[in-house]
């Protein structure tokens, strides 16, 4: 809402998106079903939508509005989270629910689109305004982009922007030409790149965390913290989807966008302005200054892992190669682990490691802060000196599933004599407490349609954690491994924990 | 209960309490309990029964030490009692909890509480007054002290003469106290609506040339949502509150005052929001009909909402006084 609306109350309102019309391609497959559609139902729910939404779903499958409608209806039904059903609110949004089959390499196609982009504009009262989200396969990426440039839809009297979701490219390559051609269309500041990590609550809270307080800020560099560990483990295998998963692997799937992502979001500076270019340059910055990796480095700083089978809890679970759709000889890492430093002034000789994996005992995604140890060991014994070295204070940021903050140090034992232990304080059970968290999507939706690029990411960004991880995948893909070198249900190979060995590490478990 | 009330007793209690809520857990073989707390709300109450499920509600979302003082006019000696306010979060192992004290005593026993509250508010953190009964507000003799608390929350909507009672609210937020109304609270999703539909492109050439505006309450009399409902469309247009442009007007002949739906209109230019059944209005933008979802707003929802506004709260502050000038037939 502008400043300049007398009517504005910015202490009690919440953010509302502007006349505008959603145009989703791919709007029948499992993204738009599972994820928009039960987002945009909770955005009409808290009545953060326009009168005369609009939404254009697109899908090579023939279907009329009414269907379209019905079908949408069920998966926001089906999926919908924290939120009641309600009829009436659904029969209103549906209203402004529309649908047209077609080719995206089709012309043909997008003249029809402009017919419904102008009914929309001229009766539901969009402004001229259109989001255009590609919930379709990336291979069709370029042709959606150019199918929308030579119909013109990307210009009009009000705004026009594109939503693409990862993955942003296969490796540096492939990432710098697909924003080649999508520049062709639509510049920069119009492109808005999904990461839908950063649309999470607890990890925005992370920035809260350390720009909102005073006391954590001055301890936050090489001084004072020894490491930092990034977890993002599943306790889920590919279910049913290896013949996808075969494609991309961890290292693509989730260190490459996510976990950089939120490694950035950890270490970057702060910026002079919580403004979304000066969040993103700063976060660019980060990422620019991790450091690549050379040739010689990739076997002690990177680990590749699969899972093998195991029986957990007495049900069997099978290994990535026996999954349906895997290829039996499958080279396709589930599991990657790396170590990254980076070369600044705040960070210079603190590793970051990073994991992620399926197949692991839990699902836990965090970030583990640990500090140096005291100086030295006041309280005599080789017992308390050696404690002190084996339980550091260590702050852990968890993201999911119980979002909250920790902190570990040692304390006194009660009765006499000067025993410490370790204890752990839980001092935020996140921002919430009882209230209802929005989903990534939805608050990554009303973003795109307000215009806040904040959360997602930008052309340099990609590019810069492409260039992280790219040597590690040309290692990686002239290498034949060893799979499976981890059983189904444990934290990952014995070569990740050797990884962290060799600095005087050990992973936690979280 | 005890007959003689001291805050150290009281403290030690809470403590007791929960080295007995962590023994249960530990005994259940659970992951324990969480002690929240993020201010001291203290309640003026002649209903404690009434207001103890409001106090669960709100605790969701504010967990908090909860000091409620009930008012009891048969109450010949000051009683006190500690528990705690516990629930698990959906998906969550850990439950949250929240601590209160309820201090029974009579109006003439009040003075002895009063030492007691000093003593009894979290360190560290904000301390918010709750009236919920707008004679506990203006009574002498249950007005709690401003060294105890600035920031208010009461309701005008329950105040038997709630024009008198606006001015008074004038005086008190010119006194220094930050005040909070919820019948003011239980307007957001209504005034949200129409600044949402003041952003659309077509309503922003007409707000200049306002030509009239209705506010239409049900029953036969308006209760003070209707009057601050009126009194920010003045301020927000620019217009005395007297001005004939603004008509606040019956909509209904049955109904408890409240509001009831809101037109403006402009030349070529009409934006309207009725009420409907079920927490549900009908918006009219110059003829498209969408409905929309108000939730029931609840004493609890709306003191959620006003326990979220952690600092002063300029529109209120500036739409009051004007509120507190409205003089309308059928509005008390």
């Amino acid at each position: 809402m502008s400043e300049g609306n007398p009517f504005h109350d910015p202490l009690r309102f919440e953010r509302h998106a502007p006349p505008c019309a959603l145009v989703i391609f791919g709007a029948n497959g499992d993204l738009t079903r599972r994820m928009l559609m039960p987002a945009l139902y909770r955005l009409a729910y808290d009545r953060s939508l326009p009168p005369g939404f609009t939404v254009v779903g697109n899908s090579r499958s023939a279907m009329s509005d009414e269907r379209f409608r019905d079908v949408m209806r069920e998966s926001v039904i089906q999926f919908l989270r924290d939120t009641p059903f309600d009829e009436r609110i659904w029969r209103d949004f549906a209203e402004g629910l529309y649908y047209r089959a077609g080719d995206l390499r089709d012309q043909g196609f997008y003249r029809e689109l402009e017919k419904v982009l102008a009914s929309a504009e001229n009766e539901r009262h969009s402004g001229g305004n259109v989001v255009f989200y590609l919930a379709t396969q990336p291979s069709l990426y370029e042709a959606a982009a150019a199918g929308i440039g030579a119909a013109g839809l990307q210009q009009s009297a009000g705004w026009r922007r594109l939503v693409i979701e990862k993955p942003f490219g296969r490796d540096l390559d492939s990432a710098r030409d697909l924003n080649q051609k999508l520049h062709a269309v639509f510049p920069e500041e119009s492109i808005y790149r999904i990461d839908h990590y950063l649309g999470k609550e607890t990890v925005q809270n992370v920035l809260a965390f350390r720009f909102g307080n005073g006391v954590f800020e001055p301890l936050w560099n090489r001084r004072y913290v020894n490491h930092v560990q990034i977890t993002a483990a599943e306790s889920i295998g590919v279910e049913g989807r290896a013949a996808y998963y075969q494609e991309s692997g961890a290292l693509r799937d989730m260190i490459q966008n996510h976990l950089l992502q939120v490694m950035a979001t950890v270490a970057m500076e702060p910026c002079a302005v919580y403004e979304p270019n000066a969040v993103r340059d700063e976060r660019a910055k980060l990422l620019r200054s991790i450091r690549i990796l050379r040739e010689d480095e990739i076997d002690s700083h990177a680990v590749a892992g699969q899972y093998g089978p195991a029986d957990i809890g007495g049900e069997q679970a099978r290994g990535f190669r026996q999954e349906d759709g895997a290829n039996p000889d499958s080279q396709t890492d589930t599991y990657a682990a790396l170590a990254l430093f980076v070369e600044n002034w705040r960070w210079a000789g603190v590793p970051f490691y990073i994991r992620t994996g399926k197949r692991m005992p839990r699902r836990v995604t965090d970030i583990a802060i640990s500090f140096n140890t005291a100086p030295f060991s006041l309280f005599g014994s080789d017992g308390q000196t050696g404690l002190m070295v084996t339980t550091p204070n260590l702050l852990v940021l968890r993201i999911q599933p119980e979002e909250g903050i920790s902190l570990r140090f040692l304390s006194k034992q009660p009765g006499g004599g000067m025993r410490l232990r370790p204890v752990s304080m839980d001092f935020n059970y996140g921002s919430s407490f009882g209230a209802r968290l929005p989903s990534a999507y939805e608050t990554l939706l009303l973003d795109v349609m307000t215009g806040d690029a904040t959360l997602y990411t930008r052309q340099d960004m990609v590019e810069a954690s492409w260039a992280v991880v790219q040597p590690v995948l040309n290692a990686w893909a002239g290498r034949r491994f060893d799979f499976p070198n981890y059983a189904a249900g444990t934290w990952g190979p014995a070569a990740a924990d050797e990884m962290l060995a060799r600095q005087g590490h050990a992973w936690r478990k979280p | 209960m005890a007959a003689v009330v001291n805050s150290e007793r009281l403290l030690r209690e809470l403590h007791g309490l929960w080295i007995d809520l962590g023994r249960e857990a530990e005994a259940d073989g659970g992951p324990g309990v969480i002690r929240a707390c993020a201010l001291t709300l203290i309640v003026m109450t002649e209903d404690a029964a009434g207001v103890a499920e409001t106090l669960a509600e709100v605790m969701r979302e504010h967990p908090c030490r909860g000091i409620v003082v009930s008012v009891r006019p048969d109450s010949s000696s000051v009683h006190a009692r500690v528990s705690a306010q516990c629930w698990l979060p959906l998906g969550q192992k850990r439950q949250i909890c929240s601590e209160q004290i309820e201090i029974t005593a009579s109006g003439a026993t009040l003075g002895h509480v009063y030492p007691l509250l000093n003593a009894l508010t979290a360190s560290d953190l904000p301390v918010v007054v709750w009236y919920r009964g707008a004679r506990l507000f203006r009574s002498p003799e249950t007005r709690l002290p401003q060294s105890l608390g600035s920031h208010l929350i009461l309701d005008s909507g329950q105040a038997e003469a709630p024009g008198e009672f606006l001015r008074e609210l004038v005086e008190v937020c010119y006194a220094g106290f930050r005040v909070g109304d919820l019948a003011w609270t239980r307007l957001t999703c209504w005034r949200d609506k129409i600044a949402q539909l003041f952003e659309a492109h077509v309503c922003r050439d007409g707000r200049s040339a306002m030509s009239e505006v209705h506010v239409l309450w049900e029953g036969r009399t308006g209760r003070s949502e209707v009057t601050y409902m009126a009194a920010w469309i003045a301020d927000a247009l620019g217009w005395e509150p007297q001005d004939s442009r603004l008509c606040v007007e019956r909509a209904r002949g049955a109904g408890d005052g409240r509001l009831h739906g809101v037109r403006l209109v402009a030349p070529g230019m009409t934006v309207a929001i009725a009420r409907e059944d079920g927490g549900k209005v009908a918006v009219t933008l110059n003829g498209m009909l969408h409905e929309a979802f108000f939730p029931e707003r609840s004493e609890a929802s709306a003191l959620t909402e006003e326990l979220s506004i952690v600092e002063r709260d300029d529109v209120y502050e500036r739409v009051l006084p004007v509120a507190a000038r409205l003089v309308r037939p059928g509005l008390e």
